[in-house]
């Protein structure tokens, strides 16, 4: 195998770090706000579009709907929040919903569980990097038809930047989030003053209000409006997974950055959407909300209002960032209990999961792309998997504390209970109300998911059972193990050369007694020409000719191969040259034969293919070319 | 024709039917030195594979290294190139492959063997032997006389 590939691989990811460095990986409370919050506050830079494109969708504006909405919605994170930091003082080695779940309802629930937060996690990089992308073109409306290479784009730079460490990647991103709670702080602060004082004006003169008596749509409406602002708790889950990655104590730091993040979510929903609906703002497809209000308070065109539009983009991109590093932890936690294939265990040169991390690039592009990179469009499927994953947690941790009964454990349970009730009850209303939106998607994805997951897992089971040391015969075993069965060891030649001369010397060392070299001759002259060398060069090795009428290498190779009755007390060692080369290209070029022998022959039982490296340079290739048949 | 010193290793995690055949190849080759080696980072399961080791009966050497972190391709390269005393000197490394019976089994297995080997072709006096290893419902079917 040629080395270009591993020196793309350095100069791409830097040096690689030894695993006695993990620790010193670890997050302060300080960073870890930054990374693992961007998702949830993050997420209330589109919460309330979404809650008015449903309430403007139906033609009407209600004044205030939005605001008593959004204050529900508050209320809900409150709890859900409260719930969580009951989760993370229980399982202070993180792993959230799949975990909890696993452990205390079972292994289906896990299974689903499992397969919301993956879907959660894809969801969470496709619509932050989309919404990101929408803050830039609402400021730079010359963009807009570029939005989904541009989310593309920042979705594979973002995964480069996970491959290289999750340090790096900490420090780089910690302005954005602190920079977008000051901006858009200071948006509502300076809005509502401005308001106050009689300074700013309704951006539009809104459609007249409703009066009262809207009756039964009115209330489905809501619902849905209120469906669609759920949407903000996004994301709050991921520092309960991520607690392992906080400075020690873990689940004490873990549960105030989380604490502190609700704090700055709620207030900021509530002040988005409060000034929203005082100055009647309507979504537009190519202006955000917060775009909008951000041109109305601070003005049109200024500094800060682009200052603005780059927090926003930046806490964006930053919360899709949030699912690189959770997506791949809980692969790595699927692979090691059997659901998800053993790949994803493996940890890179930068103590990266790097499968699990292209494995997300690749799902949150693909979602990106057959979207459109439109925000309202990827929404439906975004919350459904969320909140399941939510019931399911605090589901678990009910049973957690009824199996427990240490002190309070009644007042932790309900707790619990009651988040799970609320949040099974938003996950239904996400599911009915936005199922043709696409909702029946992920019940298709998720379905599928949990059958793959289910089929792995047996499969896993199934072979270490098979493999397990307590069924298997011992003395069978060591008898086995003991027996020494006869070797025959084959190399296939076309010609008398140095590298010939060298597999011969390999092949006598490791079975003296019965090595034969072979030739699969198409060309009888060449055939007496090659016996005729052969023995002039004394190399003290019978050579076999085999005829091949009609050109052909591997079968006749293999009926050769056949012809020697492998067996239990026989086997068969066939070597096979390989050509390390300089390109990779050339592999394919001279190891043609090899290649498709070795394929040919992986299903016969007794045969051993033992590869022999060769390295050589450019002009040995040229002339080794003539080597294969 | 020189003699080439020959080194064959046989990489392990556990006692199992996976390992019966490398096991019993190896031993038939007229090598210089056959030893076992595994890469433990779990000293409770290194216990357990030392004790069933014994149990086998097999003057087949177990080495063992400690890995840290988990990790197993590097302390595994590291090992096969500390082999090397002398430049006559070949190390072959056998590397059992599970035989798939169905497409989405060459996904799920022989991953960590292929990455070994293909660590390994970077070494010029390395030899990598695949032997194939079928697994049916009866484990021992496949080697009955």
């Amino acid at each position: 195998m040629s080395l270009r590939p591993h020196i793309i691989k350095r100069v791409l990811l830097g040096q690689p770090i030894p695993t006695s460095e993990e620790r010193h990986q670890r997050l302060s409370k300080k960073t870890a706000l930054s990374i693992f919050s961007s998702d949830p506050i993050s997420s209330s830079a589109y919460a309330t579009e979404e809650i008015l494109v449903v309430l403007v969708g139906a033609g009407v504006v209600l004044s205030r709907a939005s605001l008593y909405i959004s204050m529900v919605i508050a209320v809900l994170l409150a709890i859900v929040i409260l719930s969580y930091q009951q989760t993370i003082r229980a399982y202070p080695n993180g792993g959230g919903s799949y975990i909890v779940s696993t452990a205390n309802l079972g292994r289906a629930p896990g299974l689903v569980a499992a397969t919301a937060l993956m879907i959660d996690y894809v969801m969470t990089v496709a619509v932050s990097v989309a919404a990101g992308v929408a803050a830039v073109t609402s400021a730079l409306p010359a963009a807009y038809p570029y939005r989904v290479i541009i989310s593309v784009v920042v979705i594979a730079l973002v995964a480069l930047v996970n491959l290289r460490g999750v340090r790096e990647s900490g420090r780089v991103f910690m302005a954005p989030t602190y920079g977008f709670v000051i901006m858009a702080g200071g948006l509502i602060i300076v809005g509502i003053v401005r308001y106050f004082t009689g300074s700013l004006h309704s951006a539009t003169a809104g459609p007249a209000l409703p009066g009262n008596g809207l009756g039964m749509l009115g209330f489905f409406l809501l619902l849905r409006a209120f469906t669609a602002g759920c949407t903000t708790l996004t994301g709050t889950e991921a520092i309960s997974n991520g607690v392992p990655a906080f400075k020690p104590p873990e689940s004490r730091n873990a549960a105030i950055t989380l604490g502190i993040m609700g704090i700055i979510l709620g207030s900021l929903l509530l002040g988005i959407t409060y000034l929203s609906q005082a100055l009647h703002l309507v979504p537009s497809t190519e202006q955000t909300i917060l775009s909008q209000l951000g041109r109305a308070v601070y003005g049109n065109g200024s500094f800060l209002y682009y200052m603005l539009q780059v927090a926003t983009m930046a806490i964006l991109f930053l919360a899709g960032n949030t699912s690189f590093a959770d997506f791949p932890r809980l692969s790595y936690i699927l692979a090691r209990d059997g659901l998800m294939p053993r790949q994803f265990m493996n940890r890179g040169d930068k103590l990266a999961f790097s499968n699990g991390i292209i494995g997300l690039a690749v799902l949150s592009i693909t979602i990106v792309v057959i979207f459109g990179a439109n925000v309202t469009r990827m929404i439906p499927l975004y919350a459904v998997g969320v909140f399941v994953s939510f019931t399911l947690s605090q589901a678990g941790m009910v049973v957690h504390w009824y199996r427990l009964r240490t002190d309070g454990w009644r007042r932790r349970a309900i707790m619990n209970g009651v988040g799970s009730v609320a949040t099974a009850i938003v996950a239904g209303m996400q599911m009915v109300t936005k199922f043709t939106e696409g909702a029946f998607i992920v019940l298709i994805a998720g379905a599928l998911l949990v059958f793959i997951f289910d089929r792995i897992s047996r499969h896993y089971q199934r072979i270490s059972r098979i493999l397990s040391p307590e069924r298997i015969d011992r003395s069978h075993l060591s008898s086995i193990a003991r027996s020494r069965p006869r070797t025959t060891v084959i190399l296939f030649v076309s010609q008398v050369n140095e590298l010939t001369a060298r597999a011969i010397a390999m092949g006598h060392a490791i079975a003296p007694d019965d090595f034969r070299a072979v030739n699969i001759s198409s060309d009888p002259d060449q055939a007496d020409r090659l016996l005729e060398t052969w023995e002039d060069t004394e190399l003290g090795v019978p050579l076999t000719v085999v005829e091949s009428p009609f050109r052909e290498f591997v079968r006749p190779a293999v009926e050769y191969i056949q012809s020697l009755e492998p067996s239990p007390s026989h086997s068969v060692t066939v070597i096979i040259p390989e050509f390390i080369v300089e390109h990779w290209w050339e592999h394919v070029l001279h190891n043609q034969n090899a290649l498709r022998l070795k394929a040919a022959l992986l299903g016969l039982p007794w045969v051993v293919v033992t590869s022999v490296p060769f390295h050589i340079g450019r002009s040995d290739a040229e002339a080794a070319e003539m080597q294969g048949n | 024709m020189t003699d080439i010193r020959i080194t064959v290793v046989l990489f392990v995690s556990q006692v199992s039917t996976l390992i019966a055949r490398p096991l019993a190849y190896g031993s038939s080759l007229a090598a210089d030195r056959f030893e076992a080696v595994t890469v433990s980072s779990d000293s409770a399961a290194t216990q357990r594979l030392r004790k069933d080791w014994a149990a086998l009966g097999i003057d087949v050497p177990l080495v063992i290294i400690w890995s840290e972190g988990g990790e197993f391709l590097r302390p595994a390269i590291k090992y096969v190139r500390s082999l090397r005393p002398a430049a006559d000197h070949s190390v072959l490394v056998l590397i059992p492959e599970l035989v798939a019976r169905h497409w989405y089994e060459t996904i799920l297995h022989n991953h960590a063997g292929a990455l070994l080997m293909a660590a390994l072709w970077e070494i010029p006096w390395v030899i990598v032997v695949s032997i194939p290893v079928r697994l049916d419902a009866k484990p021992n079917s496949q080697d009955s006389e």
